[in-house]
């Protein structure tokens, strides 16, 4: 289910590994309450060391997206963040780009661009 | 730390090869020594398992100095790979199997029938990439918790470079095995490696995490006229900056080693600042 994180890009593996955690609770593929594999089983799933693992998860628990049971494992936390509502904003722009055409590097560089100047 | 080395000093006659190297590899780590020929990645890691004797410094494997007792737990890829070439395969894979008291003979057995090792053969009849092969496997079946490589990915052709490289991190991974490999290929050493060190003419330049250097450098435009830290090297049209800041972007590891090393080379002795 998970990605894997590429060691070739520069952005440091253990915020790669956020944005795909991040990534799967948006697309509703884990869920609120869900039981993450243990530490060990995603070091190999990544493909990285157990403590970048362990570093992401630290980091998801500050910013409350998962918490840590004792003993027991992580797990998503429930949140406020209304996935449904992005997720749709997204799929319309999408139509709308794709009914004129769009490619989807260009848009994605495109997106990028605005992202960073607005 | 199960390695730490503190200021290794060794010169081959008179010329220096190690100036002062000093590093620390922690338990279940990868840790890569990266450097061009001749920086003194062999020398280091011969100093480590106890082929050579340093002339100064201090060199410790699993918080002791080296001896007999803990080379039991150290399996080294070395760079000329098999020693004795008259010998067949069977016969190192007999020498290796009596000096390690915790030899896995299905982990080797796997290998050497995935790969087709010809055992019976004389090592001096294998291909360069066929010794690197057999004595990978010896090494991973060794049960050592230590791996020293020496250049493992030279001579294997693209897809079992591919291949080694992934059995050596899921091997490390999974049995929190403690792994050091020196090489001058970067983008090999990027897929596997947590932490690492650059070396170049028998000093340590920079030693983290990937994840580390990363986080505290970034690449911005060479154009950009106010410098948001220390400016490491320049980049092609970019320059490498050490910061805190939020700006440009990561830099990927292949370009923090390319960085470092260059810095160096931009030192001029004559006083004049050669540029790149």
């Amino acid at each position: 289910m998970f990605a894997r994180v590429n060691k070739h890009d520069g952005v440091p593996a253990y915020i790669q590994i956020m944005h795909i955690i991040k990534k799967e609770v948006f697309m509703g593929r884990i869920k609120e309450r869900d039981q993450l594999p243990p530490v060990r089983e995603l070091a190999e799933i990544f493909g990285v060391n157990m403590n970048t693992v362990m570093k992401a998860l630290e980091r998801l628990q500050l910013e409350g997206l998962v918490e840590a049971e004792h003993g027991v494992g992580y797990f998503i936390k429930e949140s406020e963040i209304v996935k449904e509502e992005v997720l749709s904003m997204i799929r319309k722009v999408v139509r709308e780009l794709k009914q004129k055409d769009m490619d989807l590097e260009v848009t994605k560089l495109l997106f990028e661009e605005v992202w960073r100047n607005d | 730390m199960i390695v730490r080395i503190e200021n290794l000093r060794k010169s081959f006659g008179s010329k220096p090869v190690l100036n002062g190297i000093s590093l620390g590899v922690n338990e279940g780590d990868i840790y890569a020594i990266v450097g061009p020929n001749g920086a003194g990645k062999t020398t280091t890691l011969r100093c480590l398992y106890g082929d050579l004797s340093p002339e100064a410094g201090n060199v410790e494997v699993f918080g002791r100095t080296v001896t007999s007792k803990e080379k039991e737990n150290m399996a080294v890829l070395t760079e000329d790979r098999l020693t004795f070439r008259r010998f067949k395969g069977e016969d190192h894979l007999r020498i290796w199997r009596m000096l390690y008291p915790r030899w896995n003979e299905k982990v080797f057995n796997s290998f050497a029938m995935h790969y087709n090792l010809p055992l019976g053969d004389r090592v001096n009849t294998y291909s360069m990439g066929m010794k690197t092969l057999l004595h990978l496997a010896m090494v991973v079946a060794s049960g050592a918790d230590l791996l020293i490589l020496d250049e493992p990915t030279q001579n294997l052709d693209p897809v079992i470079r591919q291949e080694v490289m992934n059995v050596l991190r899921d091997y490390a991974i999974q049995e929190n095995k403690t792994v050091i490999i020196s090489s001058h290929e970067v983008f090999d050493l990027e897929e596997i490696a947590h932490s690492f060190a650059v070396i170049l003419e028998g000093k340590v330049l920079y030693n983290d995490t990937i994840d580390g250097a990363k986080e505290k450098h970034r690449v911005i435009s060479r154009e950009s006229r106010h410098s948001p830290g220390e400016v490491i090297s320049t980049l092609g049209n970019e320059t490498l900056v050490k910061t805190s800041e939020e700006v440009g972007r990561y830099p990927t590891f292949k370009e923090v080693v390319l960085a470092y090393l260059q810095s160096k080379k931009a030192f001029s002795p004559f006083g004049s600042k050669l540029t790149l």
